[in-house]
């Protein structure tokens, strides 16, 4: 039961690198955007609401990371899966703890 | 109207998370039987936690302001400053977690154990990060009635 029978789909991949970058990205952009007004300004302007900017470039990376990647090809070694799942796993833990501090010492 | 939005989007925060634990727990035990089922729960999470997205992201940009100014003059103005401000933010990570968990599920997960693992953490985090906003909201909810219990005595 617990076999390796085959890859896993090129989306599989190319959309879980997407989720470690982009959250990672989204810390960078609470950061950001919260130490300088012009870039809280700038993001207020686009769309009226500096939160609909940040969901949205976060979306559009998302969208464009995990169906670039799956463009590219899908070579995968048999490390490829289980270094996904840890990057993974770390970069989602790693933004939320970041996030809660950034705002802990921002009180 | 604006409550019956924020009540939805709570409904739709509960229906993630719980079709997320189904997900965790047919998961480990996945065979080819429950395959199907397992899919159109990742589905039923995506969906839901979209939804939830939606109508909580509507509700903070065109109505929060009223409540934020009450909390920010009550006793908890951290259900604000910490708890609102964190919960805005991490629940754009949730939105993508739950949106990639149909795609883990896309793959044969009674025959493969490293895609297994990967829609075990990928659900675990939801379920992680989805109580976490859950008991988040509670808080502003909390603090916006703290504010309101204190001006009225």
């Amino acid at each position: 039961m617990a076999t390796q029978s085959d890859n896993v789909t090129r989306h599989t991949i190319s959309f879980g690198v997407a989720v470690a970058a982009c959250s990672l990205l989204n810390v960078a952009i609470v950061i950001v955007k919260e130490q300088s007004k012009a870039v809280f300004a700038w993001m207020q302007a686009i769309t009226g609401h500096h939160w609909l900017t940040h969901v949205a470039i976060v979306l559009l990376l998302f969208a464009f990371l995990g169906w670039g990647l799956a463009g590219l090809g899908n070579q995968q070694t048999p490390q490829t899966l289980r270094r996904l799942t840890n990057s993974l796993v770390a970069c989602v833990l790693a933004s939320l703890v970041v996030l809660a501090g950034f705002y802990l010492l921002a009180q | 109207m604006k409550e019956i939005n924020l009540m939805a989007h709570v409904f739709f925060g509960v229906t993630c998370v719980l079709a997320t634990l189904w997900v965790f727990v047919d998961v480990l035990n996945a065979r080819e039987a429950n395959l199907c089922r397992i899919r159109a729960l990742c589905v039923l999470a995506a969906a839901a936690m979209w939804l939830a997205m939606i109508l909580g992201g509507y509700w903070y940009v065109a109505d929060y302001k009223a409540d934020k100014a009450l909390i920010l003059q009550g006793p908890w103005p951290f259900a604000h400053n910490f708890f609102m401000e964190t919960k805005e933010h991490f629940v754009i990570t949730l939105l993508l977690l739950a949106t990639y968990l149909p795609i883990v599920a896309r793959n044969n997960l009674a025959t493969h154990s490293g895609a297994r693992r990967l829609a075990l953490c990928v659900a675990g985090l939801i379920l992680v990060v989805g109580l976490a906003s859950e008991g988040h909201g509670a808080i502003i909810a909390m603090g916006v009635k703290t504010s309101l219990l204190a001006h009225a005595h």
